[in-house]
């Protein structure tokens, strides 16, 4: 398939996923059809909005899996893995816990930023400036686990059982809340993230033949690691922010698509990106089709349910294939 | 005339000196070997001279500029780097991972350039690797794969070409195949620089072999007066009688 073709058929499902976002799982057709108000209402402020999160997030986790991935060169490698969505998780739940939330709105989004920020910042400290990749992903592995850590301290020590579960849903992940505002954060985050990411896009191709061989060929890998990880920050930060932690989809669309470009790693971000867009919103459908009345399935929860198996026979392909 | 030289060059990992005090020149248009036993720096020289490593003392100087002076991407025109046993980490196609030799003359957001498909294609016809174009690296044998990550090295259309064991691995004829590639380079003006334990290739093409011990020149010179018995036994404690002859195999 050509890489136009592939686009093309990608902008397609995301208009499927689109579409489906905006009009299934109980949406009153016939009272939007006749002119109804309140229909109007639901498809501007809920309907709407959530599509447009659900696009924008998936677009971040997806892109910046696919960079992740050619960056490492690892198919396992996911934005999870360089600590910067524990450390975006926790940003958001320290505000949480000292209820900034309800003293101005961008408080939980800010503070996920500034998590995602931190995290990356102790990943290049840990890992400092030079460190080989392998470095790079084992720090990510140290700095996951301490965010993760102090997450649990916070609901270990939260004052009340609605503020623990007010954690604990957070971290399900979501875009129940989804509203015009979520869009207006994420977007710009994500757009700038995700362009980051794919500045360095012929680097990752040239890291396929090692380091020593992308550094000969002229690229400054120290300034190529600075942009993967502000990229990520951004792409993966902006999505936690508004939607919580949502797992696998940076690890499961980068690998699905692949074979489509050649195993071309700089080549991958984009159509991933939109893989991820599409993927997202339509686990985002399903997971609201298949919630009962006063039984919400959230939605990082579904993509873990359908996630850590592939995961697991990733590793099992992998382990299989190497020497 | 390309002149690569090093001045009373140090270079290692860290602040201890894997290569002390090397004092070299090289001119396009010769075939050097760097010998030596394991652990002599012969890596490490080839990788100091290809800029990936900064050197701890000393200067190297590409046509007079020092290579500190240089931006990554404009040395990169002038020099390419084939890593020991390189390959690629995801089953590219071949004429892809050779393409990835044009990245220095890629201007941003634009594809190949005619210039860059005609470059790309006189490589993989130089490394005698025109029928694997299209294959998947993954599929190839050690050997086929070690030429096309050679025609790689062509690709870019560097005069200057630094190889760490470009036939390590491989079986006689493509031994022989990657001697004769880079000797045809050699014609062409390209001053070409290995790291080499296949003694009897190098006594046969190279023109000058630069023997390493313990990260010092040891001696310096063509491969007659160098990889002298005498000094096999030195090095490597192990030696040809009257010296290493060059090979007599070719390819039918």
């Amino acid at each position: 398939m050509s890489h136009t073709r592939l686009i093309i058929a990608l902008l397609g499902l995301n208009i499927i996923a689109a579409v489906s976002s905006l009009f299934a799982a109980g949406f009153p057709m016939a009272d939007w059809m006749a002119g109804d108000d309140a229909a109007r209402m639901i498809l501007a402020e809920l309907r709407l909005p959530r599509m447009f999160t659900g696009l924008i997030v998936g677009a971040g986790l997806g892109g910046a899996g696919a960079a992740l991935q050619g960056y490492f060169r690892n198919p396992l490698a996911d934005p999870g893995i360089v600590g910067v969505t524990s450390g975006a998780g926790l940003g958001a739940v320290t505000a949480l816990y000292f209820g900034f939330a309800g003293v101005f709105a961008y408080a939980v989004p800010a503070a996920a930023i500034l998590g995602a920020g931190l995290g990356a910042l102790l990943l290049l400290l840990i890992a400092g400036p030079r460190a080989r990749a392998t470095t790079l992903i084992l720090s990510g592995v140290a700095v996951g686990a301490l965010a993760n850590a102090m997450t649990a301290l916070l609901m270990n020590f939260s004052p009340n059982p609605w503020a623990l579960s007010e954690i604990a849903y957070w971290l399900m992940g979501s875009l129940n809340n989804a509203s015009w505002t979520e869009v207006q954060i994420a977007l710009p985050l994500i757009a700038a993230g995700l362009a980051l990411l794919l500045i360095n896009r012929r680097a990752l191709d040239a890291l396929s033949l090692g380091e020593d061989t992308a550094a000969s060929l002229g690229f400054d890998l120290g300034r190529v690691k600075l942009l993967i990880v502000a990229g990520t920050a951004l792409a993966v930060g902006g999505g936690v922010a508004v939607a919580g932690a949502v797992g696998f989809v940076g690890l499961v669309v980068p690998h699905l698509l692949r074979r489509f470009v050649a195993h071309e790693a700089g080549r991958l971000i984009l159509p991933s990106a939109l893989g991820g867009a599409a993927l997202l919103s339509l686990a985002d459908t399903a997971t609201r089709i298949m919630s009962g009345q006063g039984l919400p399935l959230y939605l990082g929860v579904a993509t873990a349910l359908l996630g850590a198996p592939f995961f697991l026979w990733l590793v099992r392909t992998a382990a299989r294939r190497a020497p | 005339m390309t002149v690569l030289e090093t001045r009373l060059l140090n270079a290692g990992y860290g602040s201890t000196p894997i290569v002390s005090d090397v004092s070299l020149e090289f001119k396009g248009g010769q075939f050097i070997a760097l010998a030596g036993p394991n652990g002599s720096g012969k890596s490490t020289l080839l990788k100091a001279l290809a800029g990936l490593l900064r050197p701890q003392s000393g200067q190297i100087c590409l046509d007079g500029k020092s290579l500190r002076d240089t931006v990554p991407g404009e040395r990169a025109k002038h020099m390419a780097y084939m890593p020991p046993d390189g390959g690629s980490v995801w089953p590219l196609v071949a004429k892809r991972i050779v393409a990835l030799g044009r990245a220095p003359h890629l201007k941003p957001l634009r594809d190949l350039s005619p210039d860059d498909e005609v470059a790309i294609a006189s490589a993989l016809d130089r490394a005698g690797v025109s029928h694997l174009a299209e294959r998947s690296i993954d599929t190839l044998s050690s050997g086929e794969k070690a030429r096309v990550m050679l025609a790689r090295t062509l690709a870019t259309g560097a005069k200057i070409l630094l190889l760490d064991e470009p036939t390590a691995a491989l079986d006689p004829r493509h031994q022989l195949a990657v001697m004769e590639t880079l000797q045809a380079e050699v014609m062409r003006g390209t001053l070409v620089i290995i790291a080499a334990h296949t003694l009897d290739l190098v006594a046969r093409y190279c023109d000058s072999v630069v023997l390493l011990g313990d990260g010092c020149v040891i001696a310096q010179g063509p491969p007659k007066a160098v990889l002298t018995e005498s000094n096999m036994v030195e090095l490597f404690g192990a030696a040809p009688p009257g010296g290493v002859s060059g090979t007599q195999w070719k390819i039918r």
